[in-house]
């Protein structure tokens, strides 16, 4: 039953942060060090790492309504990702490792203007609003 | 292998892995509003910011970023089209409004209702938030648990409708999220409402 409760107890990584809503060819969730399929409606926590193959795509829409596309041969992962506006607690940190990523920008970044970035191996990209296209070759 | 050849072949390895190494950082109009936003890239202990709509700015390793400028269509098409093409689509919201102090629905609230079922059906893998909120009359805990009373009963009536209860989220953010603007104590009808967004 102390098992039982110890796994039930929430964590960051536990909690939903998106949903799958779009795929085109090869696209994984890995979780855990497990790899898993894509689907559409699929949870995405805050600690996977999203990952596309060769000629694939994956399209997911977060809790406060940000909109993440990644093109083939991508790997991005939610590093931050606080959404509840009635605590006053609004960040949002993408890492994006390679490959191509739209966003577009939803309600954390309305309610806090500075709260969102993207980073990459080697730069930091402050983003206030609305729509940006950003391409890793690392 | 010959000059030509080993030419060749950094060419096809180029074409392969889509270009040079580095970052490239373009701002687009909002493709639903035409909304423009701003951003700042930092590399190398330099920033360049952002402003006008279309334009890039390119990172090396270990170089700053480079000033901004123009990104032409076609590469914006070569780099980026596999991504826009799964853009996913803008989340829809629904606003049901509630009579003073009760748990009823008002009856234009009420016929949204199959729209909403609607809505979910053309989106593969939907998923809805349902956040109830209230007006200021009355005490802060009792607006949540008001607020929170209200969405399910919204989540109740989209389950009776045919909907998984496994898509949505169900919370309240009683009188702390006002649509309408007013003091304590103060009824207003347009505060009273759930908000159905089907992403």
């Amino acid at each position: 039953m102390l098992l039982g409760l110890l796994c039930a107890a929430p964590t960051a990584a536990q909690e939903v942060v998106g949903t799958v809503k779009s795929i085109a060819g090869p696209a994984l969730v890995v979780r855990g060090g497990q790899s898993l399929q894509a689907t559409l409606g699929m949870p995405v926590y805050a600690s996977d790492t999203l990952r596309t193959g060769r000629n694939g795509g994956l399209g997911v829409t977060l809790r406060d309504d940000t909109r993440l596309a990644l093109g083939a041969d991508t790997e991005l992962s939610v590093a931050h990702y606080a959404y509840a506006p009635a605590e006053a607690s609004l960040g949002l940190t993408l890492r994006l490792i390679r490959g191509a990523l739209s966003y577009l920008s939803g309600r954390i970044a309305k309610l806090a203007p500075g709260a969102v970035r993207v980073e990459t191996p080697r730069s930091v990209i402050g983003v206030r609003g609305t729509h940006l296209l950003i391409r890793v070759e690392p | 292998m010959t000059r030509a050849g080993g030419a060749f072949a950094l060419l096809a390895l180029l074409v392969a892995c889509g270009g040079p190494r580095g970052d490239l950082v373009v701002l687009r109009p909002d493709p639903d509003d035409g909304g423009l936003g701003r951003a700042v890239v930092t590399a190398a202990g330099d920033s360049v910011a952002l402003i006008g709509a279309g334009e890039g700015t390119r990172v090396s390793p270990g170089r700053a970023p480079t000033a901004p400028a123009p990104v032409a269509a076609a590469e914006i098409d070569r780099l980026f089209g596999g991504a826009i093409a799964v853009r996913p689509a803008a989340p829809r919201q629904f606003l049901l409004n509630f009579a003073t102090g009760s748990d009823q629905l008002t009856a234009a609230s009420r016929a949204l209702l199959p729209e909403i079922v609607a809505e979910v059906g053309r989106r593969p893998g939907a998923d809805l938030s349902i956040i109830g909120h209230t007006d200021t009359e009355g005490d802060a805990a009792t607006n949540a648990a008001l607020g929170l009373r209200r969405a399910e009963l919204v989540r109740d009536l989209l389950v009776a409708a045919g909907l998984d209860p496994a898509w949505m989220s169900v919370r309240s953010h009683g009188e702390t999220d006002l649509l309408v603007p007013t003091p304590d104590n103060t009824a207003e009808a347009g505060n009273r409402r759930v908000e159905v967004t089907v992403r």
